[in-house]
């Protein structure tokens, strides 16, 4: 059945990836809820929401990046640079939504710079965020001295324990209306359509008189706002900011887009299943932490998923 | 096919990894969390919980993150209150971010302590350490200052001069250090925690002080640094056997060489099993309503000190004879 343009693919298959992250999660839902009393609890379910909400945001803006066959290494260090410039700003007694925009607009400077090295001096994604995340790690270093950065306003602290009807955090609604926003923006409209030319021929694209220069500058901008904004919540949810907040979230992230089927060589996969993948991440952590199962093995039994995960994909696009 | 055998595999192995750490309920469970899983430091200090929780009749679960990483280790707390545990020991790796869950967990009725590094303005019953830092840095300079006839040049060798717990015990030693008016502190060299500055710097001090008498180190590298850098400065006929005291805080893994060879006499390491070991034995305390007061005793390590909020389990002095005793 594998006579396909890279343009089109046949409905099934497109949505059999979404199906499978489905019922992964299901299945999980329930071996969980069988090992652990707890599990099925609201306030377990809080946790789960408000610890995927962050990366999950970022998760999002990835997602484009890689469907446009391109990839940023760098949000790990970006997201600790944002929670200390936010930080810092919020010490010295800026107001929080003053700063909060401050801080968005720094995420979409870097982003701008990534977006820049790329689009305008053709360096690939992956060696101009590999220098960003060396800087950025450096700068925060540089910024806190060492030294933790907190002391915020109740009020501040407040946003990231706010939730809606007692079930649903602010930061995980933000999440949802992204996800929804960003799954119509793939599917409906012609930037979507554009992004998925230029993840599946960059010749093609050119051709077609798509700016592809002009796409990646903005994914690169709107990945570096996301940042922004995510470390907004997540400062706010952390009350502190180190020079190693952050470290480590680069890969949790790229874990969820891979788990979510996308594939690193552009064009491949949809919003939806992405987002599933980050909350079959998401629910896998928490059950393996209910469960006690040292960290260690976690990462292997994570590890081990994805692969096989990102093999079965592999697979399913051949067949 | 292939692709259905592989999600056999996956679903079958997913269920043997859950299966296996499906435990038997009953009795209070206590969590440790230390700031990574990992170093056998954290192991050591897994294997002395574990065994208070044997000997106490409770479940000890010891997990920590794969990274030493503040957020990481609050996403698994946050996960392991919501699934219901009487008591929580923190080794926090930012003692700010920590706060809120710790009154948290507090108000939920969860006993809290702390274990080797504190959050001191948090709510935490009690902090659980190996020695003030007071008290180490004077007993380090009481030592020194009798091996080397209480007259002499003394240099100071330390990670850094930032780190408020280093800059404690410095202080309290030349505190100490100043009640003898023959003994003189004549320089603080600081390594920024770099072991090949810590080398650089003893080499420095040999050659500018050429009668100093003693090295006091502040953090686990420095003595042997000091160590390495005289054994090679006798070795080239620079110095005398004996002619510089070296000691300080130390380990017997790195430091194993240097004392078996008596370049080294003696250091002062701590057990982090001893750590791991009282705090679960304190969270007990705190759940049972049993009080908590200076020279309370505990099995396998004996009398302890309590200083206000603070639980000293004591340092260990390695010489020759106990050196190789220690796993660690």
């Amino acid at each position: 059945m594998m006579k396909k343009s890279p343009f089109k693919f046949p409905f099934n298959e497109k949505t059999r990836v979404t199906w499978v992250l489905l019922a992964l999660l299901v299945g999980m839902v329930l071996v969980f809820s069988w090992t652990s009393e707890s599990f099925l609890s609201r306030r377990n379910f809080l946790n789960i929401m408000r610890q995927t909400a962050e990366t999950g945001m970022i998760v999002i803006t990835v997602a484009f990046l890689v469907l446009s066959r391109d990839i940023d290494i760098s949000m790990g260090s970006a997201l600790g640079f944002c929670c200390i410039v936010l930080g810092l700003m919020l010490k010295s007694g800026v107001d929080m939504y003053q700063a909060g925009f401050l801080t968005i607009l720094t995420g979409a400077v870097m982003g701008a710079f990534s977006g820049f090295l790329v689009a305008g001096l053709k360096l690939q994604g992956m060696v101009a965020s590999a220098g960003l995340l060396i800087l950025l790690r450096g700068l925060c270093y540089v910024l806190t001295k060492g030294y933790p950065v907190s002391g915020f306003s109740d009020e501040f602290l407040a946003l990231g324990r706010l939730r809606f009807w007692n079930v649903l955090p602010l930061s995980f609604t933000a999440l949802i209306v992204i996800v929804v926003i960003a799954h119509i923006i793939m599917e409906k409209t012609n930037i979507g359509l554009q992004i998925t030319v230029l993840g599946a021929n960059r010749t093609t694209a050119k051709f077609s008189g798509i700016g592809v220069d002009r796409i990646k500058f903005l994914l690169f901008t709107a990945n570096g706002m996301m940042i922004g904004f995510a470390s907004f919540f997540l400062l706010s949810r952390m009350a502190s900011a180190e020079a190693t907040t952050g470290q480590g979230y680069d890969l949790d992230i790229l874990a969820s887009c891979l788990l979510g089927g996308l594939s690193l060589s552009g064009s491949k996969g949809n919003i939806l299943s992405v987002f599933l993948g980050l909350m079959n991440i998401g629910i896998m952590r928490n059950g393996f932490n209910q469960l006690a199962i040292p960290a260690i093995y976690q990462d292997i039994v994570l590890g081990v998923v994805i692969a096989l995960n990102a093999a079965n994909w592999v697979r399913a696009r051949r067949e | 096919m292939k692709r259905k055998m592989m999600g056999w595999i996956f679903v079958s192995m997913f269920f043997c990894i859950v299966g296996s750490a499906v435990r038997s309920e009953g009795g209070e469970t206590y969590f440790l969390c230390p700031k990574t899983l990992g170093p056998v430091y954290w192991t050591l200090a897994e294997r002395g919980a574990k065994a208070a929780g044997e000997e106490l009749g409770v479940e000890v679960i010891f997990n920590g993150p794969s990274e030493a990483n503040s957020s990481k280790q609050i996403n698994m707390i946050e996960d392991m209150l919501s699934k219901g545990i009487q008591g929580l020991g923190i080794s926090p790796n930012d003692a700010q971010a920590i706060k809120p869950l710790i009154a948290d967990a507090i108000d939920e009725g969860v006993s809290v302590v702390t274990f080797d590094s504190d959050a001191p303005e948090s709510k935490r019953a009690y902090y659980i350490g190996p020695a003030s830092d007071k008290q180490n840095g004077k007993d380090m300079a009481d030592y020194i200052a009798k091996k080397i006839g209480y007259k002499g040049e003394i240099a100071f060798m330390c990670g850094g001069l930032a780190a408020e717990n280093q800059v404690a015990t410095m202080n309290s030693a030349r505190e100490e250090l100043s009640k003898y008016p023959d003994i003189q502190v004549v320089a603080t060299l600081p390594s920024n925690n770099d072991m090949q500055k810590s080398y650089e710097n003893a080499t420095t001090l040999i050659k500018t002080y050429p009668d100093l008498k003693g090295i006091l180190g502040f953090t686990g590298g420095q003595p042997p640094a000091a160590a390495e850098v005289i054994e090679q400065a006798i070795a080239a006929g620079e110095l005398k056997k004996g002619q510089i005291v070296v000691t300080g805080v130390g380990f017997p893994s790195n430091c194993r060489k240097y004392i078996k060879n008596g370049t080294l006499e003696l250091i002062f390491s701590w057990e982090s099993e001893k750590l791991g070991y009282t705090s679960v034995y304190v969270l007990n305390k705190l759940r049972n309503k049993q009080p908590v007061e200076d020279g309370f005793t505990l099995p396998k390590i004996g009398k302890l000190n309590v200083e206000g909020t603070s639980i000293w389990t004591g340092m260990t002095l390695v010489t020759a004879e106990n050196v190789d005793s220690f796993d660690f």
